[in-house]
C-alpha cells in the first residue's frame, strides 16, 4: 500500500502503516545511474560490452550492489552514467535482488535516500569486484559466494531492518 | 664382416661415444640395455646411417632424413659435425668407415641447416690410408661399403626390430622379394643368364649375317635384307619405348621417394588434422559453456545474496504489538461469536462496539515482510541450485579447457617437427604428387602394354627372318658358316644350364633352406607338435605347415604377434645360413612381444644367428634373470644411461651385471 491508499476519517482507527513501499512500480521509476558507466574506458562499458561478461548492465550492477552492501562499500564518485530505469528491468531474479537489498536498508528513510544509497553501494562494490578482476582475469565468483556466508553473518548486524535477536 | 668399434659424434642423443663391440668364436654377443627414450634405437640408426647414408633410415617412423639426427645442443652452440664411425673387419683386414655431416649453428627449435652433403671416408686400417678400389666420390664409395659388406636392400635382414619383423610373414612385397633373391644368391645367377642371352644374340646375328653373305638366293637374300631393316626399325622403336618406360619408372620412384618422405609428414599433418577437428568441437562446446556461464554469471547476485536471505529466513517474525494483538483478539471473538470475553465479562452490545473498534487495519511491519518476500524468492530463484550448476560449468570448463591446451601442446610439437611447420601448402603438394604418381603409374601400364606389342611384333619379324635364314642356309655352304653356327649354339646350351641352375635352386637348395627354416622354428615355437614345419612358395610367401601337414600362408596364420616373430626370425635366419655373404645382426628391441617361454628359447637361440650379434634392449624386455641364459656368450655389455644434468643427452657405459 503506498501513501495514497490512507484511510478516510469515517473509517475505524487504523494503525500507522509501516509497511515498505515497492522500489519497482513506484511513480519515480528511478533512473539507475554509475559512476562507472557511459564512457567507453568505463568499467561497465569494459566488463559488459568488450569483456560480455554479463548478460547485461544491470546484472552487473545488481552483483555489484550486492557486493557493496556486503562489504560495505560505497562509492563517493558522482554517478553520471544511465544504466537503466528500474521498471525496465525484466529478470525476475534481479528483481527480487533489488527488492531484498531495498528493504534491509530501508530503515525509515525516505525511498529515493535509500535508492541512491543503492547505487553508492553498487558503485562501491562495482570498483571492488574490477578490483579483483583486474588482479585475477576473473571475478571469482564462487570464491566470493562462498566467502560471503560468513561475512553476511557479521554485516547483517549492521543492517536495521533485519531482525537478529534469535541469531 | 664384423664391426669392431663404433664411435658417434653429435647423432641424436649422443655427443660423444665410443665403444668397441668386437666378438670372437665364443662370445659372440654385444648386448646394449637402455631405458626407453634413452638412445637405443637412435644407436640402431646410427650404425644404419654409417652404412647406407638416408637409405637406412627410411624405415624410421619419423627421421627418415640425415639432419633430423642431429644433435640439437651441439648445433645451438656453433657450426659443427655429426659423424659415425665404424671399425669393420672385412675378410680377415680392417677398415675404418666413416661417414661425416656439417652442420651450421642454428637456434634451439629452428631446422638444422647442413654444411654442404655428407662426406664418406674409407680407411684400410693397416697403412692408414683411403681405400683406393672405393673411388673418390660418394657414389663409388656407396658401391664399395654395398658389394664388401651388405647390399641396403638386403640389410633388412641384418638390421632389425624386433617389434617389426612380423613383416616379413606378411604376404611379401616385391622389394622384399628381390632382396631374398639377392641374399641367396640366384639374382647373380639370373643377371649371368641375361648376359648370356645377349651375347647368344651377338652370335645369332653374325650367324645369320654370314648365311646372308655366302647364299646364292638373290631374291630371299633382299627379303631377308628387308626383314633385317624392319627389326632394327623395330628394335628402335622398342628400345624408345623401353627407355621411356624406364624414364617414366625412374619418374614414378622419384614421386614415390619424395611421397615416402611426405608419408611420415602426411601421417603427421592427418593426425593433427584429427586432433584440430577434435578442437573444433571442444571449442564448440566451450563456447556453448561460456554463453551458459555469462548465464550464470548473470545471477551471481542472487548466489551472492543468499547468505543474507538464508540468515533472513531463519529469524523469527517480529512479535505483534499490543495493537496487533488486541485488534487479532477482538476479530476471533467477533467471529466466533463469543458470548463472553476470557475475563468473564458479558459480551453486549457495548462491549462488542469497543471490540469493534479494536479491530485495526493489520499491515506486515517491514521485517516480516521481507521475511515473506524472502521466503517467496526462495522458490523463484533457487540460488543454491544456480550455485550447483555454476560450479559444475566451471569445472567443465576448465576440462575443456585443459583438454584444448593439450590437443594445441600436441597440434604444436607436430608443426615444430613438420618441414615448413606443416603448412596447408604441403598437403597440398602432397595430393599434387599423388594425382602425378598415379598418372605416372597409367603411363607405365601403357608402356608395359606397348612394349609387349611392339615385343609380339617383333618377335614375329624374328620368326619370319628365322625362317628365311633357314631357307638361305640350304643354299649356303655349311664349311662357311660353322663356327658361328656352333657359337650360337655354345651360348645356347650356357644360357640352358644357368636355367638348371635357377631350376637346381629351387629343386635341391630351396627345401634345405626350408628344412632349417623348419628347425629353427620348431626349436623355437612352444608347441612344436602341433606343426611339421615351414614352407616357402617361389613367390617367397611363407606357409605354416601342420602336424596333418595343411599349410596356411603365415599372414592368415599369425595366431599372436609373438607367434609371427618367432616364423620371421626362423626365416632371417635361415636366410642367414643361405646367404651368399655374411654380416652381423643388429637387432633392436629383440624379444618384442614374445610370452616368456618364447623369449627364452629365442634368446637362447640369437647367437646362432650370426658371427656376431648386437642386441639392443630395454631391461624389462630381458630381465637379470634372462641374462643368465646368455652370459657365457656376451663379450661386451653396455648401458646407455642420460649424461648427468642433461636428461636429453645420453652416454654408453659398461654394465657389469653379466660378464
Amino acid at each position: 500500500m503506498t501513501k495514497k491508499d490512507k484511510p478516510k476519517k469515517d473509517e475505524p482507527k487504523k494503525e500507522e502503516s509501516e509497511e515498505i513501499e515497492d522500489i519497482f512500480g513506484s511513480k519515480n521509476n528511478y533512473q539507475v545511474t554509475s559512476a562507472h558507466s557511459g564512457t567507453e574506458d568505463s568499467i561497465y562499458n569494459i566488463v559488459v560490452k568488450e569483456k560480455k561478461m554479463f548478460p547485461s548492465m544491470y546484472h552487473f550492477f545488481a552483483l555489484g550492489l550486492v557486493y557493496g552492501i556486503l562489504h560495505n562499500k560505497k562509492s563517493e564518485k558522482t554517478r553520471g552514467g544511465d544504466i537503466i530505469r528500474i521498471d525496465n528491468i525484466s529478470d525476475e531474479k534481479t528483481r527480487d535482488v533489488i527488492n531484498i537489498c531495498y528493504m534491509s536498508l530501508n530503515d525509515g528513510r525516505n525511498q529515493t535516500e535509500i535508492v541512491s544509497e543503492m547505487m553508492s553501494f553498487a558503485d562501491g562494490g562495482i570498483e571492488a569486484l574490477y578490483k579483483i578482476y583486474e588482479k585475477n582475469g576473473s571475478f571469482q565468483i564462487p570464491m566470493l559466494i562462498e566467502d560471503s556466508k560468513d561475512i553476511w553473518a557479521k554485516r547483517v548486524k549492521q543492517l536495521h531492518n533485519i531482525n537478529i535477536e534469535d541469531l | 664382416m664384423i664391426i669392431k668399434n663404433i664411435e658417434i659424434q653429435n647423432w641424436g642423443r649422443y655427443p660423444s661415444v665410443e665403444v668397441p663391440v668386437d666378438v670372437n668364436e665364443e662370445r659372440n654377443l654385444v648386448l646394449i640395455r637402455a631405458r626407453n627414450n634413452n638412445g637405443k634405437t637412435t644407436l640402431f640408426y646410427a650404425l644404419k646411417w654409417a652404412l647406407y647414408g638416408e637409405d637406412g633410415l627410411k624405415n624410421h617412423k619419423k627421421q627418415i632424413i640425415p639432419i633430423q639426427w642431429i644433435n640439437r645442443q651441439a648445433a645451438a652452440q656453433g657450426d659443427g659435425v655429426m659423424f659415425v664411425e665404424m671399425t669393420l673387419e672385412i675378410g680377415g683386414r680392417d677398415y675404418r668407415l666413416q661417414r661425416t655431416q656439417k652442420f651450421f649453428q642454428t637456434n634451439t627449435g629452428d631446422d638444422i641447416m647442413p654444411d654442404g652433403d655428407e662426406v664418406i671416408e674409407i680407411f684400410d686400417q693397416q697403412n692408414g690410408e683411403t681405400v683406393s678400389d672405393a673411388g673418390k666420390n660418394n657414389k663409388t664409395k656407396q658401391n664399395w661399403i654395398n658389394t664388401k659388406i651388405i647390399p641396403p636392400k638386403i640389410s633388412q635382414f641384418f638390421f632389425f626390430d624386433g617389434e617389426d619383423i612380423k613383416k616379413y610373414t606378411d604376404k611379401p612385397e616385391q622389394e622384399i622379394k628381390e632382396a631374398i633373391v639377392q641374399i641367396l644368391g640366384i639374382k647373380a645367377l639370373t643377371n649371368a643368364m641375361t648376359d648370356v642371352r645377349d651375347v647368344e644374340k651377338i652370335f645369332s646375328e653374325d650367324h645369320r649375317r654370314k648365311v646372308n653373305k655366302s647364299s646364292k638366293d638373290a631374291k630371299t637374300k633382299k627379303e631377308s635384307e628387308d626383314k633385317d631393316v624392319a627389326i632394327k626399325d623395330k628394335k628402335a622403336e622398342l628400345g624408345r619405348a623401353i627407355k621411356k618406360k624406364e624414364d617414366d619408372i625412374i619418374r614414378k620412384d622419384g614421386l614415390t621417394d619424395r611421397l615416402r618422405k611426405n608419408a611420415v609428414s602426411e601421417e603427421r599433418i592427418n593426425e593433427r588434422t584429427r586432433i584440430e577437428e577434435t578442437n573444433d568441437s571442444l571449442e564448440k562446446t566451450r563456447d556453448q559453456n561460456n554463453q551458459k556461464l555469462k548465464e550464470l554469471r548473470g545471477n551471481s547476485s542472487i548466489m551472492l545474496l543468499n547468505g543474507l536471505m538464508e540468515i533472513i529466513d531463519k529469524t523469527e517474525e517480529t512479535p505483534p504489538s499490543k495493537d496487533q494483538w488486541d485488534s487479532k483478539t477482538a476479530a476471533y471473538m467477533i467471529k466466533k461469536k463469543f458470548v463472553n470475553c476470557v475475563c468473564d465479562t458479558h459480551i453486549d452490545e457495548k462491549i462488542l462496539a469497543k471490540l469493534k473498534d479494536k479491530i485495526i487495519d493489520l499491515k506486515p511491519n517491514p521485517q516480516a515482510q521481507l521475511k515473506r518476500f524472502v521466503e517467496s524468492s526462495f522458490g523463484r530463484t533457487q540460488p543454491n541450485v544456480i550455485f550447483s550448476e555454476l560450479n559444475h560449468v566451471i569445472s567443465e570448463r576448465v576440462r575443456i579447457q585443459n583438454e584444448i591446451d593439450v590437443n594445441m601442446t600436441a597440434i604444436n610439437r607436430i608443426n615444430d617437427e613438420l618441414p615448413g611447420k606443416g603448412s596447408s601448402s604441403m598437403a597440398t603438394e602432397i595430393e599434387r604428387l599423388r594425382d602425378k604418381e598415379q598418372k605416372t603409374e597409367a603411363e607405365i601400364r601403357q608402356d608395359v602394354s606397348d612394349i609387349n606389342s611392339l615385343n609380339s611384333e617383333l618377335e614375329a619379324l624374328k620368326n619370319e627372318q628365322a625362317a628365311l635364314v633357314k631357307k638361305l642356309e640350304k643354299e649356303t655352304p655349311k664349311a662357311e658358316i660353322s663356327l658361328a653356327q656352333k657359337l650360337k649354339e655354345f651360348t645356347d646350351n650356357i644360357y640352358n644350364s644357368f636355367n638348371i641352375a635357377v631350376d637346381f635352386f629351387y629343386t635341391q637348395r630351396k627345401p634345405k633352406l626350408e628344412q632349417h627354416i623348419s628347425e629353427v622354428f620348431l626349436k623355437l615355437i612352444n608347441n612344436p607338435k602341433l606343426y611339421n614345419g615351414l614352407e616357402i612358395s617361389n613367390e617367397w610367401e611363407i606357409f605354416v605347415k601342420y602336424y596333418d601337414n595343411t599349410l596356411l600362408p603365415t599372414h592368415q596364420y599369425g595366431p599372436s604377434a609373438g607367434a609371427a616373430q618367432i616364423v620371421a626370425t626362423a626365416f632371417i635366419a635361415g636366410l642367414n645360413k643361405f646367404a651368399d655373404r655374411t654380416g652381423p645382426v643388429v637387432i633392436d628391441t629383440p624379444l618384442g612381444r614374445l610370452d616368456d617361454i618364447h623369449r627364452e628359447k629365442i634368446l637362447k637361440y640369437y647367437n646362432k644367428m650370426s658371427k656376431q650379434v648386437i642386441i639392443l634392449y630395454t631391461p624389462t624386455e630381458i630381465t637379470k634373470e634372462d641374462l643368465m641364459l646368455v652370459e657365457d656368450s656376451v663379450k661386451h655389455h653396455y648401458e646407455i644411461i642420460p649424461i648427468d644434468q642433461k636428461p636429453d643427452l645420453s652416454r654408453l657405459v659398461q654394465y657389469y651385471s653379466v660378464n
